[in-house]
C-alpha cells in the first residue's frame, strides 16, 4: 500500500497501465479463458511451477510479461514499470492493439458475484488501543495499524425480511444474516486472512432490531482452547424501503485474542477493536470485491449448515 | 388551606403542589440528563467511528482505477494501447488499506 501511495508510481499506474487488483486464491484456480490468459502470463515469469502466484505484473493484452516484481519498495517497482514501458515501446504496434474476444462462461467454481437484487455492506475493521482516556487507532509504527475492508453480501429476501421485522415491531435477527455476520465478518483481518469462526465458537450471541430499526447484540467468540477469541457489543441501524437497505449501520466494539495461521503478530492479551458496517451503493469495483468468506459459497449463504 | 385563604399548620395541601412541581422538575431533570447522555453517547460513537475507518490521506492509493475483472482490463488495454498492471495476492489486495 506504502508504494501506492507514492506519487510517482501513482502517476505512472494513472497514466500509462491499465491497473487491476485479484485475489490469487481465485484466479490461479480457474478453468476458463481468464484462467488460461493469467497462466500464459505466469508461467513466463519466476512464479512458473510455484504454488502462489501472488506478485505485481506487468503484460501486455496479446500476454507477453513484460515485468514482474514482487518486492515492498517504491525504488524496485518504478524501476521494474519503466523497465516494462521500456519493452512496452519497442513492441510492433500489432502487439499493443488486438481485438479481444468474450470470453465465454465464468468458471463457477471459483468466481463469485452479488446475487441478482444483492446489496454490499463494507465491513472497516481496525485495532484499537486506549490513549487520552478514549479509543484511538494505533500508533503509526505498530503493526497492524491499518484499517482493513470486507464486503457482507446481503441476498433480496433477507433484506425483506429484516424490512417485514422492522414493520411489525421488531425481534431477533435472522439465524442464517446473523450467523453469516458473525462467523465471516466479526474477525481480526488487519494482518492478513483469519480463518472462518466456526458455529460451537460462537458461545453468546444476540442481535436484535426494534420497530424503529435500532440494532443492539452482543457476543463472545472464542475457539476450543480459547486462545483465540472476540467478545463486545454491537449498536447499530437499519432501515429498509421497498424491500431495500437504505441504511445499514453497525458499530461493532470489543475485545480480541489470538490469531490464526495467516494473522499472526496480534497484541498480546485481550486488546481492543472496533468495526464499522456501512452501506455501499457498489458503484467502484473495490466495493463489489466479494466477502473475504465466500470462497465456499454454500457455507456463506446458509452458515447454519 | 382554610376557610380564610391562609395556610394553616394542618393544611398541607400547598406542600403537595410544591411536591408535585418538584417531582415534575425532577422527571425533566432526568430526562435532559438522559437526552445529554445520550449525544455524548453518539458523539462519543462518532469520533470512534472515524477511527476505524480508512482516513483519506490512508486511500489515496485507491485513487488508482483498480479494476477487478481480469478479461475486462485486458480487453481496456487492447482497445486503449495501454499495457496491464496486474497486482495478485491471496487475499484480494483491495481488502487491505
Amino acid at each position: 500500500m506504502l508504494v501506492f501511495a507514492n506519487e510517482e508510481v501513482q502517476n505512472l499506474l494513472k497514466e500509462k497501465f491499465v491497473t487491476i487488483a485479484a485475489d490469487d486464491w481465485y484466479q490461479r484456480r480457474r478453468k476458463d479463458k481468464v484462467g488460461e490468459y493469467f497462466a500464459k502470463v505466469v508461467d513466463q515469469s519466476p512464479r512458473k511451477g510455484v504454488h502462489t502466484k501472488q506478485g505485481h505484473y506487468i503484460f501486455t493484452a496479446t500476454g507477453k510479461l513484460l515485468g514482474f516484481n514482487n518486492n515492498r519498495g517504491p525504488e524496485k517497482r518504478l524501476a521494474m514499470m519503466k523497465d516494462a514501458l521500456s519493452k512496452w515501446d519497442k513492441l510492433p504496434k500489432e502487439e499493443r492493439t488486438v481485438e479481444i474476444p468474450e470470453h465465454g462462461k465464468n468458471d463457477q467454481g471459483f468466481y463469485r458475484e452479488l446475487p441478482k437484487g444483492g446489496q454490499i455492506v463494507k465491513v472497516y475493521t481496525r485495532c484499537l488501543e486506549e490513549r487520552n482516556g478514549r479509543l484511538q487507532k494505533l500508533a503509526e509504527n505498530k503493526i497492524g495499524n491499518l484499517s482493513a475492508v470486507d464486503h457482507l453480501w446481503l441476498q433480496h429476501l433477507e433484506m425483506k425480511k429484516l424490512g417485514n421485522l422492522i414493520a411489525s415491531g421488531g425481534g431477533k435477527i435472522s439465524n442464517v444474516l446473523s450467523l453469516r455476520i458473525a462467523k465471516f465478518h466479526l474477525r481480526d483481518n488487519t494482518r492478513g486472512e483469519p480463518r472462518d469462526w466456526k458455529k460451537n465458537e460462537i458461545k453468546e450471541w444476540s442481535l436484535k432490531v426494534d420497530g424503529k430499526g435500532k440494532v443492539s447484540g452482543n457476543f463472545l467468540i472464542s475457539s476450543s482452547d480459547g486462545k483465540m477469541g472476540y467478545q463486545g457489543k454491537i449498536e447499530g441501524e437499519i432501515s429498509v424501503k421497498k424491500g431495500r437497505l437504505s441504511k445499514f449501520d453497525f458499530l461493532v466494539l470489543g475485545k480480541h485474542w489470538g490469531h490464526s495461521k495467516y494473522t499472526r503478530g496480534a497484541r498480546s492479551g485481550k486488546t481492543p477493536m472496533g468495526q464499522v458496517f456501512r452501506l455501499s451503493d457498489g458503484k467502484r469495483a473495490s466495493d463489489r470485491i466479494p466477502p473475504q468468506g465466500i470462497r465456499w459459497a454454500p457455507g456463506y449463504w446458509n452458515p447454519e449448515s | 388551606m382554610s376557610s380564610s385563604g391562609k395556610q394553616s399548620e394542618l393544611d398541607i395541601g400547598w406542600l403537595e403542589g410544591c411536591v408535585r412541581e418538584y417531582k415534575l422538575e425532577m422527571k425533566n431533570l432526568v430526562q435532559i440528563t438522559l437526552i445529554g447522555l445520550a449525544v455524548l453517547g453518539a458523539r462519543a460513537d462518532e469520533v470512534v467511528v472515524k477511527e476505524i475507518i480508512p482516513s483519506k490521506a490512508e486511500s489515496t492509493w485507491l485513487e488508482i482505477d483498480w479494476k477487478t475483472d481480469l478479461w475486462e482490463a485486458r480487453k481496456e488495454a487492447a482497445r486503449t494501447g495501454k499495457p496491464i498492471y496486474l497486482w495478485e495476492m491471496d487475499g484480494h489486495p483491495l481488502g487491505c488499506v
